[in-house]
């Protein structure tokens, strides 16, 4: 007995059990590190015969559950830091902004789905190995690495830290910097993400966690609070512009990632900050490897749907 | 629904007129009102015969794919008759449409896209069931003119390939066949050979039986069904079909709602999703903060 659903907008008939446990395990991961879980749930979603743009557009609507249900959880626990997620969400809409138009250049040259997949490995590869090893060391008692000693020489990135005008507290966090920061890390992270075609979650997490210095327990609740808006405003522009959000899809997903997120959310308050930054750093140089083999291994079929990345 | 229904004659007769049409060979008797799409279904003047579909009927049931929300495809159940000793065709085809997608390539050494392909004048869904070995019931030009297998599909075909913005003028036939791979490799186009069952029937006419799956990505549309019969590799008579695939009213609002009122249905989108979210956070017990 294997009940199937059909997808009026994906045009396609899909197995019930297997939407609602991608939908589970992608809600745990976000429960779990505070991502979206987009950077993996659409490939999955293109794997099992979801048309890209459909697969990219829904996940945006299932992310919306899983993420508002995992910041809820983070909130009660007293995880979100509203102040720095509220900067970091405006830096992020202006950066995505722009991010679509340099898309939109890069894809008049003709390079776009070149430099999106080398910045996509790049990116996964550098903040994968990055925190992958930082975290190891640390496990390891040599160093802890998200807070430094102050008996050490402030780096040029600390001084610039200092140097910002607008300088405010961030109790929550715990953390003193200036608006400006926050902001234009937002910023970056929005044309990033724009680029990849991700809510930027992945990306959110390390930036908050090695340039903002916030304790990692707030960083998964406060990335879950920012993924939540930026997919609410995704969905409504896909939905109205492309038509392309699959509700019947996201609700399938739904199921498994609410429940999902909860679980994340309860293991993720039981993991030491280091044993979460390794496991999530292990996901995406997961990922980064299987995208990296797509990149150097002859693809089945020398056409593609169109849509997506 | 049963389209023509067969003549009661002996065996033996059946046998006699299935030998005399093939004999007459009357180029004038394919006239175009009886194909309705000449493109597909036209047979050269070569092979062309006198057509005599009295003895030939076909039924398909259901007659309409309804798509429901918990559809995962549709099964056909084929049946018909024919005169004795012919070898049966049946072939399916979707709508007319025009396909673009992405062309996968390298450059400096790594599998991406650096194109786009445009098909056009491609059937949405093509299956081609036969009796026998292909080329055993029909040689390949037969088979082209009438449409059985790939072939004329390849030929039918318009494309237009574009690398880095400039158009490709070679290469075209690859691309013909990359793109019926991809379609069979989702099941949307199908050949199957010796797929359809001949039996003994009443009244000196054949059974034919066979069975067609419409994928569930089967877009929703008309679609013709031709069954043709084949008498030493020459076509001999043909009876056609239509069977339509069609959106449940659940299904349709849905569509429609997406659609034509794409702001709405990505509010209630996300008001789904943020009272699905929220409820299952609210009813879960807060285990405290760190």
């Amino acid at each position: 007995m294997n009940p199937h659903l059909y997808l009026v907008i994906a045009g396609n008939s899909v197995s019930i059990p297997l939407l609602v446990g991608l939908g589970f395990g992608v809600g745990l991961l976000s429960g779990l590190f505070g991502v979206g879980g987009g950077f993996l749930m659409t490939p999955l979603l293109i794997m099992i015969g979801i048309p890209p743009t459909v697969a990219a557009a829904t996940d945006s609507n299932q992310i919306v559950a899983a993420s508002s249900s995992g910041a809820l959880a983070h909130y009660r626990m007293g995880n979100v830091d509203v102040k720095m997620g509220l900067i970091l969400l405006l830096g992020g809409i202006l950066g995505g902004t722009g991010g679509v138009q340099i898309v939109r250049v890069l894809r008049a040259m003709g390079n776009a789905d070149f430099l999106i997949k080398v910045t996509y490995v790049l990116m996964l590869g550098f903040v994968g190995t990055y925190m992958f090893i930082d975290s190891l060391r640390a496990l390891r008692g040599a160093v802890e690495p998200a807070v430094r000693t102050d008996t050490e020489k402030p780096s040029g990135y600390v001084r610039l830290m200092e140097a910002l005008p607008y300088r405010t507290e961030f109790p929550k966090s715990g953390v003193s910097m200036s608006l400006l920061l926050p902001f234009l890390l937002g910023l970056l992270v929005g044309v990033l993400a724009a680029i990849m075609g991700v809510g930027g979650g992945f990306i959110m997490v390390p930036v908050m966690v090695y340039l903002l210095r916030m304790p990692m327990h707030v960083v998964v609740g406060t990335s879950l609070f920012n993924v939540l808006f930026t997919c609410i405003n995704v969905t409504c522009m896909q939905a109205s512009a492309n038509h392309t959000v699959d509700f019947m899809l996201a609700v399938m997903l739904m199921l498994g990632s609410v429940v999902g997120a909860q679980v994340g959310a309860r293991i993720s308050s039981r993991l030491k900050a280091d044993q979460l930054k390794i496991l999530l750093a292990s996901l995406v140089l997961l990922v980064m490897v299987k995208m990296l083999f797509s990149l150097l291994l002859t693809p089945d079929h020398l056409l593609a749907p169109t849509g997506g990345h | 629904m049963i389209t023509r229904i067969g003549v009661n004659l002996p065996g033996v007769l059946n046998s006699l007129i299935c030998t005399f049409v093939l004999l007459l060979g009357a180029q004038e008797a394919l006239a175009g009102s009886a194909v309705p799409e000449k493109a597909a279904l036209a047979l050269p003047s070569k092979v062309t015969q006198r057509e005599d579909s009295s003895y030939l009927t076909l039924n398909l049931v259901p007659h309409t794919v309804q798509i429901g929300l918990f559809f995962s495809g549709g099964k056909l159940s084929v049946r018909g008759t024919l005169p004795a000793g012919c070898d049966a065709v049946l072939i399916i085809r979707g709508p007319q449409q025009e396909r673009e997608m992405h062309v996968q390539g390298k450059k400096l050494g790594l599998w991406m896209t650096v194109g786009t392909a445009t098909f056009k004048n491609v059937p949405a869904l093509y299956q081609c069931l036969t009796s026998g070995a292909a080329q055993e019931i029909m040689g390949r030009e037969t088979a082209t003119a009438a449409g059985a297998g790939f072939q004329r599909l390849k030929e039918e075909m318009e494309v237009r390939i574009e690398v880095g913005g400039v158009e490709q003028e070679s290469g075209v036939g690859r691309w013909k066949d990359e793109f019926v791979e991809f379609e069979q490799s989702r099941g949307l186009f199908y050949l199957g050979e010796s797929e359809l069952e001949i039996g003994d029937g009443q009244d000196g006419l054949k059974k034919v039986s066979g069975e067609i799956v419409i994928p569930a990505r089967s877009p929703v549309g008309s679609y013709r069904a031709v069954l043709l019969a084949l008498k030493e590799g020459l076509p001999v008579a043909r009876v056609e079909e239509t069977l339509s695939v069609d959106l449940m009213p659940p299904v349709a609002f849905l569509r429609r709602l997406a659609m034509e009122h794409g702001w709405t249905y990505g509010i209630v989108a996300v008001i789904a999703a943020l009272g699905a979210g929220l409820g299952v956070g609210a009813i879960t017990p807060s285990k405290g903060a760190h």
